[in-house]
């Protein structure tokens, strides 16, 4: 679901009359019955009386008031006060900032907080204040809580009893390959239906928030002018996790490998200026692609391979590699350029350049909107329905994700 | 009844009981006639260590093979010894402690056997050691005979050892279909005694973290109506165990084992038991830790550096780790047939000094009825003493309140001092969790 908001409308109905009065604020606003006169030229005409104008301002609290009021009714949470102060929090997490850094919190809302840690494994939870049930409280927790949830600590916010919200922070476990908050409410490890409701809110890209409810619904805010129909950017992530992993032969393996994408590639791209990801089959190679780029050779980063040594034998050492695996795709995604997956969790090269004949030749028409990134994934994907390519991924810098493969 | 339907207890070599070394090696099938003869010679030249360790390392190593037939991955999530792998030797990786454990629980044989093997590995540890400096330590006749009537009546006796193939049926069973709750196994399984029932989850919670694919969906429905059944009656220390099972497939990313996992514990309200975090599996596996090294040679010397790590990972044990901690911790504080470990005494008495009245009335009411390990300790006259005095006595465990009248009954019987009596509840409490009359 997707949902274009402007930060300010102004609705104004063009006047029939001779002279045009621009929008005034309210206070300035002329009674709309009296007969406005104008002399011009020594000459006295009467203009008749505007028609009444329409001069509002709408606000993005108001503007998405009743679609969340709906979403979060249907996630248990029948709540005006709730969902002013949801909205509030939607509106600030698009981009938070704190002394100038942007932060990515995730928050969680929730009735029943104890049973939400033990069923998503979370853990320590530190309370850090509460207050009434609305969106000074709201402001108040993301003000206190946001620079404290980073990395594997989530900031949850639960109502409780006596109509307070009470926040703070709790911890995930934090291991790449385990399940994350996000991947336990959709895969339906959260059972909201018995205690109230659970819902996740994040920023999943600049100013795109994406609330996922632990009864099914996702809400996906684009607070930016991106087309109508755009995909959770995650909905992307987890089709090219799924991808990327396809060939890895140990099903437990290939799980838990596309677990990790899943969870690197959603921490990376968030912070990222946007990214290209190609990828190939196992055994081809697409020279298209890979000419011009930094070649890892023999040192193909083996994603499955760190997540099979580290299941096999779950030690410091074994997960350090893997975090430091995420680190070094995170730092390739940042550079631009392609990167390329094979589809057995291998990252073959990174920093490649795709060339765009059309745009060279002149011979085609700059038919696609945008910037060289999205020129080349015009490219990436005439290789995807020449069967070089299993699929491509694009994500802009504005938050808007395109995951493409054969027969899409 | 039970036997028909889950898995039989394979038959016991039967040996008259009046019956010399010589005649219970000719029993020993699996001995060729040249071993049954240095055996005999080893007796008749008083070389009874060495019998008996020769016995024992062969009647280990048939136990061993037949376990590595059900997948060394299998054994090693039953153990939640997650370091062993598939294809390693199964000697190497699996002690002889945790090989009796396994070979009582998949019912290789029945708890009084497994009593007496334990025996006997504690005697021929034991005697293993080298003796300090000055000590003379020698074997008899008796306990090498022990021994031998153990190890054969158990293994070497049968000719050929095939104890793990009725439960592979069974396990086979559990995997390859999803059963009905009027199913007659599954009616059976619930009229079973408790150790079958526990038996059961232990091993659909070992092939949940090692299955994939169809035979983990038959797994996880099987488990399902398990747990719907079992829950009410399921003792705590088994109820963690399901809650810990969530938690590490939730952590390893198996999503469909968490699943399924998630939708048992949520129709039985059983989330309370899953931990907070895995910080109970650290002191699980140091408790284990403690307990292979009560088990193994040179205990007495070595048990001491593993009681110290156990007692210094904090002052509070977590619930889900109090039932592995204890029986390791009451293990050395009451030691084996051949007396204790002074060094590691100190931090063992620390350790239980710091429990609660509530963790103690925990540990009676909800653990000591299904330890085998401290039951069967209580069934011997050497730590029996050391039982009553500085556990029992020194923690005035009779007057806590417990609703296990058997539990309650034994630790009457232990501040009393009256140690026949403690011997025969220990035995009967082991006897009603089994379903067997057995006398050890």
């Amino acid at each position: 679901m997707c949902i274009l908001i402007a930060a300010h409308r102004v609705l104004s109905t063009p006047p029939t009359g001779k002279f045009i009065v621009s929008s005034l604020d309210e206070s300035e606003k002329p009674p709309p019955t009296e007969d406005v006169k104008v002399r011009a030229a020594g000459e006295a005409k009467i203009i008749p009386p505007a028609p009444s104008r329409k001069n509002e301002t709408a606000t993005l609290q108001k503007t998405m008031l009743g679609e969340l009021f709906t979403f979060l009714e249907q996630e248990g949470f029948e709540c005006q006060a709730t969902t002013k102060a949801v909205v509030e929090l939607v509106v600030q997490l698009s981009r938070y900032q704190e002394e100038g850094a942007v932060l990515y919190p995730r928050f969680v809302i929730c009735d029943d907080l104890d049973l939400l840690l033990r069923e998503a494994c979370g853990a320590e939870a530190i309370k850090i204040g509460d207050g009434p049930r609305n969106a000074a409280t709201m402001r108040l927790a993301l003000k206190k809580c946001a620079p404290l949830a980073r990395e594997s600590w989530v900031a949850y916010v639960r109502r409780t009893e006596n109509n307070l919200f009470e926040f703070g922070v709790f911890r995930e476990e934090g291991i790449p390959t385990a399940i994350d908050l996000r991947d336990s409410i959709i895969s339906g490890l959260i059972s909201a239906r018995n205690s109230g409701g659970v819902v996740l809110v994040s920023q999943v890209a600049d100013r795109v928030v994406e609330l996922v409810g632990a009864r099914t619904s996702t809400l996906t805010y684009h607070l930016t002018g991106v087309e109508p129909g755009q995909p959770s950017p995650l909905a992307a992530i987890d089709r090219l996790s799924a991808a990327m992993t396809r060939d890895v032969t140990d099903d437990k393996i290939k799980e838990r490998a596309a677990s990790f994408m899943r969870s690197t590639l959603s921490d990376a791209l968030r912070r990222g200026h946007g990214t290209l990801i190609a990828i190939v089959e196992v055994e081809k190679t697409c020279t298209e692609v890979t000419q011009d780029s930094v070649s890892l050779k023999t040192s193909a980063l083996d994603v499955a391979d760190a997540v099979r040594v580290h299941v096999q034998d779950a030690s410091e050492r074994t997960l350090t590699r893997i975090f430091a695996y995420a680190r070094l795709i995170e730092g390739m995604l940042a550079t631009d350029g392609i990167t390329v997956f094979r589809t057995d969790a291998v990252i073959t090269h990174y920093n490649a350049f795709v060339n765009d004949p059309g745009a060279e030749s002149g011979a085609l028409p700059r038919t696609v909107v945008g910037g060289a990134r999205r020129r080349a994934f015009r490219v990436l994907k005439k290789l995807v329905d020449a069967g070089s390519l299993v699929a491509a991924f694009f994500r802009s810098a504005d938050g808007g994700s395109e995951f493409y493969e054969v027969g899409r | 009844m039970t036997d028909e339907l889950m898995w039989r207890l394979p038959s016991v070599v039967s040996l008259p009981k009046t019956a010399t070394a010589e005649q219970m090696t000719r029993f020993a099938r699996q001995l060729s006639t040249r071993e049954q003869d240095q055996v005999m010679r080893a007796f008749s030249a008083g070389n009874f260590e060495m019998a008996a360790t020769f016995l024992w390392s062969r009647a280990m190593a048939g136990l061993k093979k037949q376990l590595a037939t059900l997948g060394l991955q299998f054994l090693g999530e039953l153990l939640e010894r997650p370091d062993i792998k598939q294809h390693d030797p199964i000697a190497n990786v699996i002690t002889d402690h945790e090989a009796l454990r396994l070979a009582e629980e998949l019912r290789m044989f029945g708890g009084t056997e497994a009593m007496r093997l334990r025996h006997a590995l504690e005697l021929v540890m034991h005697f293993a050691d080298a003796p300090e400096e000055g000590e003379q330590r020698e074997m008899t006749y008796e306990e090498a005979a022990g021994v031998l009537r153990s190890c054969v009546q158990s293994v070497l006796g049968h000719e050929r050892f095939e104890g793990a193939v009725e439960f592979a049926r069974f396990r086979h069973d559990l995997e390859a279909r999803t059963f009905k709750h009027d199913d007659e196994l599954i009616v059976q399984l619930l009229a079973s005694p408790y150790f079958f029932r526990r038996t059961t989850l232990r091993v659909l919670l070992a092939l949940v973290k090692s299955e994939v694919g169809a035979p983990l969906q038959h797994v996880l429905a099987n488990l399902d109506l398990l747990i719907r059944h079992i829950w009410p009656e399921l003792q705590k220390p088994d109820r963690w165990m399901v809650g810990r099972t969530y938690a590490e497939v939730h952590n390893s990313g198996n999503k469909i084992a968490a699943a399924g996992i998630g939708r048992a514990l949520r129709s039985v309200n059983g989330f309370d038991f899953v931990p907070e975090n895995l910080r109970s599996n650290t002191f699980i596996q140091a408790a284990k830790r403690l307990l292979a090294t009560h088990t193994a040679t040179y205990n007495f010397y070595n048990e001491p550096e593993p009681m110290r790590t156990l007692l210094s990972l904090g002052t509070t044990i977590p619930q889900p780790a109090l039932a592995d901690c204890l029986t390791a911790t009451i293990s050395v504080r009451i030691g084996n047939y051949y007396n204790r470990s002074w060094g590691a005494q100190d931090d063992a008495a620390k350790l239980l000094d710091r429990l609660t009245v509530s963790e103690w009335k925990y540990y009676l009411d909800e653990c000591l009825a299904m330890d085998d390990i401290i039951l069967g300790k209580l069934t011997q006259n050497r730590t029996l003493t050391y039982w009553v005095d500085d556990v029992v006595k020194r923690y005035n465990l009779a007057s806590v309140e417990l609703r296990d009248l058997g539990v309650k009954a034994l630790l009457d019987a232990s501040a009393r001092g009256a140690v026949s009596k403690i011997r025969q509840t220990a035995r009967e409490i082991h006897n009603r969790m089994h379903g067997t009359t057995e006398e050890p």
